[in-house]
């Protein structure tokens, strides 16, 4: 693709959004619902058909010039040996993924959200903060260069930011608002710090200081910048995976996730599954060559990502809020994906976003569909029964399910074992990792059916089941063409023929040669190997839908039994989400409360006004003392006179005798 | 150009606006305040020319060790100690002067909106503080320049103290005693320097030597470093006179940017005094002291800044974690402004003393940035406070619904306040850090902290104010009037301006940027081959 082309085209799709914020925000207003319902969407849609432009320009770009990158203006220059920044923009296959993904199931979850916020008052509002969430995160994935990046990283927390408080009113959406934005600023700031110490050392290879943080030019010095498992490169790595964890929520910085279902579910669909929070998948995935450098701290990326996935699954067992549970499926199924990244299996992690984004987005929708028509009532203990009511709500949920559990042929089963089976070879810790990943694999199987056992077999348990109705054709249509899509995007691009020869399809031939500029450190598994993950992940999966089934669809009372067994310990630690929260609080935010009150209670008036005022009251004090002397009687200063003279004729005496 | 002495009319300018005004009659409230538009708008429009003008190139052009300015004016003034009229600007300087007169016109477009006691007398010293604060960024002579640096503190003084609340004696007498005792301790190292290098230029045609107070004289005189003889307090040899001189300096830069542990007379000032007074009073003056760290401090000083590089940073650092816990801790709103506004100056003196040119240039962005969003956020609680009669944010809450607007444009100013990526405070937060990390990476990681926290207290004021259910006596408050707006709108576009297009600022401060740095690094008398900045 030509400069010029990729420029016009990288601009359109971000304008689009963007004109679209400030249209909504200004005008909003004034023109009325009408007027947002299709400027909102239909700026999303319009990005969408540049994007398929962008598709076709990339797929049909012959092989060695598929990655465009061109820039847009020059953002900061200061001077020759000092910061030079220009606002690049990069269309590659990775980031075609990435904006065919944020545009297309964005411009669903648009047009889904003009039915369930057709009650709210504040609609302009909310499509200029969505608007701008996709704008932001298309800036994410189009920048070429870091601080870019950066700028694109940061505003798309703020869009979830604003859109997670969009209640205002209520202290918990606040609170959650303010705890998620917090969160992302210490991934910001860690980011930040990565910038900075790539910038001090990056050099080409004449020994030339490089002073651009432009993304090509990283990679293409990488090699000559860094040595191997170096710790400088190692320094960097874990800093950006950092502010990945921020993103998609990866432990230790996951708690912001579940909170964050305090904004409006369309909000939790597009931004808190869909796309913002595999922003951390992507970083690693676009940082490849840096993280191929540094084997230490992409094994560590590995580890917290299997160890979120385990931990999340669990937590979402006991978790009674229909949109935390989903939540947690979302942190444990980002954990598998950052997993995959962090073994360098870079194109099994974009395709598990690809269709995880599918899947996951139609969950949250089809249970907006269950909220909206239970008045906004989330508690899954309260609802049960709808499937009479809403079959095909339910039958999309079960889509949804399907392909989240991995049942074959679903979309989910195609991406998720493909990615299991780099477990299997990746190297010295494989069985075990392996072993971790088909646990993850039952525990999906579980949860996700659990919840739809719960919701929608069963009795209604309170009237307000009784009188449901099904969702209006706006919000039905979108959760409908997403559930055809997590049905069939893994047949589409994966026949049949393929999966038995373990071949190449669509997903890795797209995407591979992206990754092959780094050296590929993970290892295709041999056909053997994965048809071995392959029977042994979907076995996993179905233990898992089984014993949900038994459990809590017909309440078999052996199974019951076996639940029953479960350490006591295990059951609070996942009912209370491992007390991250009360852990936190305890050591961060109290302590930090703590100090800033001792500051102002004591240190500030203490210490810092303290020692202005004592130097203040010396002074004073001696002018006390003097001013007493200046009584105004001729007789002290007559007594005055002759005391300093006689002194003065001691001194002088004194001093010329010796 | 060469015709007309354009910086003279940028002081004379607000002088003769004053004395204008003295011809009105004490009444005429609308004519005084309109003339006082005008005068600071006609200040504002020579400036923006003298910008426009401004050649970008000139100072690269320039090869060796020296400062260059533009738009010089050079005439005798006291000849016989060698203090001339001197008036020069160069790129730091430049965007100062900008600042300075956009917070000026600010503040009389304020000041013309609302009722205000004493126009005449309010007017005249809004005027005559512009006159210093320009004097103090356009003098060229170390003289001239104490001599505005102590003339501002006149007016200052007569507007804390009787425009403000009811603290503002205590505050006021506060805040002049302070900077009146950094300024003493600067006076007496300008007049050891300035002798210093008289002897240095000692001759046998000419024994006792020229004294001169000239900037560009003294950045070049060896004299200054020369003597390494350690002067020696109750028997101790301690530092060689040129790092006690720049003590003397730095005290006085400190305490007016101001630095922890010298900033007590801040939040007390910034509380006692109106908005209208702060957005020149917050807008402008604290800056001065950063820009006489870079324009004094590292001109005339290179080896003692270097010495005293690691104390200057860990006060930056001290400053940028202290005050943001402060802000952290208060609960009158306008407190929290005045320590959010301390801890990013300490990214700014963070930015100068890492004594390169990403941090020196990120200083300055940040510099301008800090104005534009302390005035806002002032403005922004003094609007809050008119209509609610209160500061303290336990008694405010969900004001968005009521303040719409408000809400749209504070936001706007919060996460400026807070160094989002996107908005300006990134620009120069980002560029500091990176020039910072390239001199002290421990001392980058600890600001860094410092970001969270503001991102902390930035939204625990925004929030505060906005958000959560509404307290039902602040039903009946309404929205910002379009004169409160269109005040707020040019502030909160400049904050999203230079985040998107920052490029101008550095096109013009980069190259005196280059000559700072340079001169910071090197020793006068150095060749200049050996004085050039590292780099390819």
């Amino acid at each position: 693709m030509n400069g010029t082309l990729a420029g016009v085209l990288g601009t359109l799709i971000l304008a689009f959004p963007l004109a679209g914020c400030v249209l909504c925000a200004l005008l909003g207003p004034r023109y009325g619902r009408r007027f947002v319902n299709w400027v909102g969407p239909g700026v999303v849609g319009l990005s969408f058909l540049v994007a398929l432009i962008v598709l076709a320009q990339v797929v049909g770009a012959p092989e060695h010039s598929k990655s465009t990158t061109v820039e847009i203006w020059n953002w900061l220059f200061l001077g020759a040996g000092n910061l030079h920044v220009g606002v690049d923009l990069t269309l590659d296959p990775l980031s075609t993924v990435m904006i065919m993904v944020i545009c297309g199931v964005g411009f669903l979850i648009h047009l889904y959200s003009v039915g369930y916020m057709e009650h709210d008052p504040g609609i302009a509002r909310f499509f200029s903060y969505m608007n701008l969430f996709i704008f932001s995160m298309l800036l994410l994935v189009l920048a070429a260069d870091l601080v870019i990046l950066i700028i694109g990283w940061a505003l798309v927390a703020l869009s979830s930011y604003l859109l997670i408080g969009y209640w205002y009113e209520r202290p918990s959406a606040v609170l959650a608002a303010r705890k998620a934005f917090i969160t992302q600023v210490i991934g910001d700031v860690a980011m930040i710090i990565a910038a900075a110490m790539l910038f001090t050392s990056l050099h080409d290879a004449g020994g030339h200081r490089i002073f651009t943080l432009s993304l090509p030019t990283i990679f293409a010095n990488a090699s000559s910048s860094f040595s191997h498992g170096g710790p400088l490169i190692t320094g960097i790595c874990a800093l950006l995976a950092i502010g990945a964890f921020a993103k998609s929520a990866q432990f230790p910085l996951h708690t912001w996730l579940p909170d964050a279902m305090e904004g409006p579910t369309p909000v939790s669909a597009l931004i808190h599954a869909a796309t913002m929070v595999t922003a951390g998948v992507y970083l690693i995935a676009r940082f490849h060559v840096l993280y191929d450098l540094a084997p230490v701290a992409a094994g560590m990326v590995a580890c917290v990502g299997i160890g979120t996935a385990v931990m999340a699954g669990v937590i979402a067992l006991s978790q009674v809020d229909i949109k935390r549970v989903i939540a947690y499926s979302t942190m444990s199924q980002i954990g598998l994906m950052i997993f995959a990244v962090g073994i360098g299996a870079y194109t099994a992690g974009m395709y598990h976003f690809v269709t995880h984004a599918l899947f996951k987005a139609l969950l949250f929708m089809a249970a907006g569909n269950v909220i909206h028509a239970l008045a906004d009532e989330q508690d899954i203990r309260l609802m049960g029964g709808l499937s009479a009511r809403m079959r095909q709500t339910e039958v999309a949920f079960l889509a949804g399910s399907f392909a989240l559990a991995g049942i074959p042929i679903f979309a989910g089963w195609f991406s998720k074992e493909y990615l299991l089976g780099f477990g299997a070879v990746s190297g010295p810790l494989s069985p075990l990792l392996y072993l971790v990943g088909i646990g993850v694999n039952v525990l999906t199987g579980l949860y996700a059916f659990r919840l739809w056992a719960i919701v929608f077999r069963g009795e209604p348990q309170t009237a307000r089941g009784y009188a449901v109705h099904e969702a209006p054709p706006v919000m039905l249509w979108p959760v409908l063409a997403l559930a055809g899509l997590s049905t069939l995007t893994g047949l589409i691009i994966q026949w049949p023929i393929q999966i038995l020869g373990g071949g190449a399809h669509l997903v890795s031939g797209f995407l591979d040669p992206v990754f092959a500029a780094g050296g590929h450190p993970a290892g295709e598994p041999g056909a053997g190997v994965a048809a071995l993950a392959l029977i042994a992940g979907t076995a996993a999966s179905l233990v898992g839908v089984g014993g949900a089934l038994r459990l809590w669809l017909w309440h078999q009372p052996d199974a019951q039994a076996v639940a029953s067994r479960v350490p006591r310990s295990l059951t609070l630690l996942s009912l209370h989400k491992f007390y991250f929260d009360e852990l936190y609080d305890a050591v961060l935010v109290r302590p930090t409360r703590a100090a800033a009150q001792t500051m102002r209670r004591v240190v500030e008036p203490g210490v810092m006004d303290g020692w202005v005022r004592g130097l203040a009251d010396v002074f004073a004090g001696l002018s006390l003392d003097f001013r007493s002397y200046q009584s105004g009687l001729i007789r002290d200063y007559a007594s005055y006179m002759i005391g300093a003279t006689a002194v003065g004729v001691v001194v002088i005496v004194f001093v010329i005798a010796h | 150009m060469h015709s007309i002495p354009w910086l003279t009319l940028v002081l004379v300018v607000p002088l003769g606006t004053a004395l204008l005004l003295q011809l009105l009659p004490r009444t005429a409230a609308g004519a005084i305040k309109a003339t006082t538009v005008a005068g600071t708008l006609a200040v504002a429009g020579i400036v923006a020319g003298l910008l426009i003008a401004f050649n970008q190139s000139a100072a690269s052009s320039t090869p060796g060790r020296g400062l260059t300015l533009q738009f010089q004016e050079r005439h005798s003034w006291i000849p016989g100690i060698g203090a001339s009229y001197h008036l020069g600007l160069d790129g730091l300087s430049g965007w100062l002067l900008a600042l300075d007169a956009a917070v000026f016109l600010i503040g009389a477009v304020v000041v013309s909106r609302r009722a205000t006691e004493r126009p005449k007398f309010y007017c005249t010293l809004l005027l005559l503080t512009e006159a210093a604060t320009a004097g103090v960024l356009l003098s060229a002579d170390l003289l001239l320049f104490y001599l505005f640096w102590e003339a501002m503190l006149v007016p200052l003084y007569f507007i804390l103290g009787s425009y403000g609340d009811a603290n503002r004696g205590r505050a006021t007498i506060k805040f002049i005693i302070y900077t009146a005792a950094g300024s003493l301790l600067m006076l007496v190292a300008i007049i050891y320097i300035t002798f210093q290098a008289q002897q240095a230029t000692a001759s046998a045609a000419n024994p006792s030597g020229t004294l001169s107070f000239d900037l560009q004289t003294l950045i070049n005189s060896p004299a200054v470093s020369a003597a390494q003889d350690r002067v020696s307090v109750l028997g101790f040899a301690t530092l060689t006179p040129a790092q006690w001189a720049f003590l003397a300096f730095a005290a006085a830069f400190a305490i007016k940017v101001p630095l922890v542990p010298f900033h007590t007379w801040l939040p007390d000032s910034y509380t006692s005094a109106p908005p209208q007074v702060l957005t020149f009073f917050a807008g402008i003056v604290s800056k001065l002291g950063a820009y006489g760290f870079i324009r004094y401090g590292l001109t005339l000083f290179p080896g003692p800044v270097h010495h005293f590089q690691w104390l200057l940073m860990s006060l930056a650092v001290v400053s940028i974690v202290y005050s943001a816990l402060l802000a952290l801790s208060q609960a009158d709103i306008k407190r929290i402004v005045a320590y959010a506004s301390i801890s990013h100056l300490g990214f700014i003196v963070l930015g100068i003393f890492a004594l390169n040119e990403n941090g020196i240039n990120g200083a300055i962005i940040q510099m301008i940035n800090h104005g534009i969003i302390i005035v806002a956020l002032f403005l922004v609680v003094g609007y809050i406070e008119e209509r609610t009669g209160t500061r303290d944010r336990h008694e405010l809450s969900g004001l968005e619904a009521r303040m719409p607007w408000l809400y749209a444009l504070f936001l706007v100013i919060t996460l400026a306040g807070l160094g989002m990526p996107g908005m300006n405070s990134f620009v120069g937060e980002f560029t500091i850090l990176v020039g910072a990390f390239q001199a002290n990476p421990v001392f980058t990681v600890l600001a860094g902290l410092g970001t969270v926290l503001a991102c902390w207290y930035m939204l625990r004021l925004h929030q505060g104010l906005m958000h959560d259910p509404i307290q039902g006596r602040l039903e009946r408050i309404g929205d910002l009037r379009v004169g409160e707006g269109l005040t707020l709108a040019p502030l909160v576009a400049l904050m999203v301006l230079i985040g998107v297009f920052p490029r101008p600022i550095g096109d013009v401060a980069r190259g005196n940027v280059h000559q700072y740095a340079t001169i910071a690094t090197s020793e006068p008398g150095a060749s200049p081959a050996t004085a050039s900045a590292p780099g390819p």
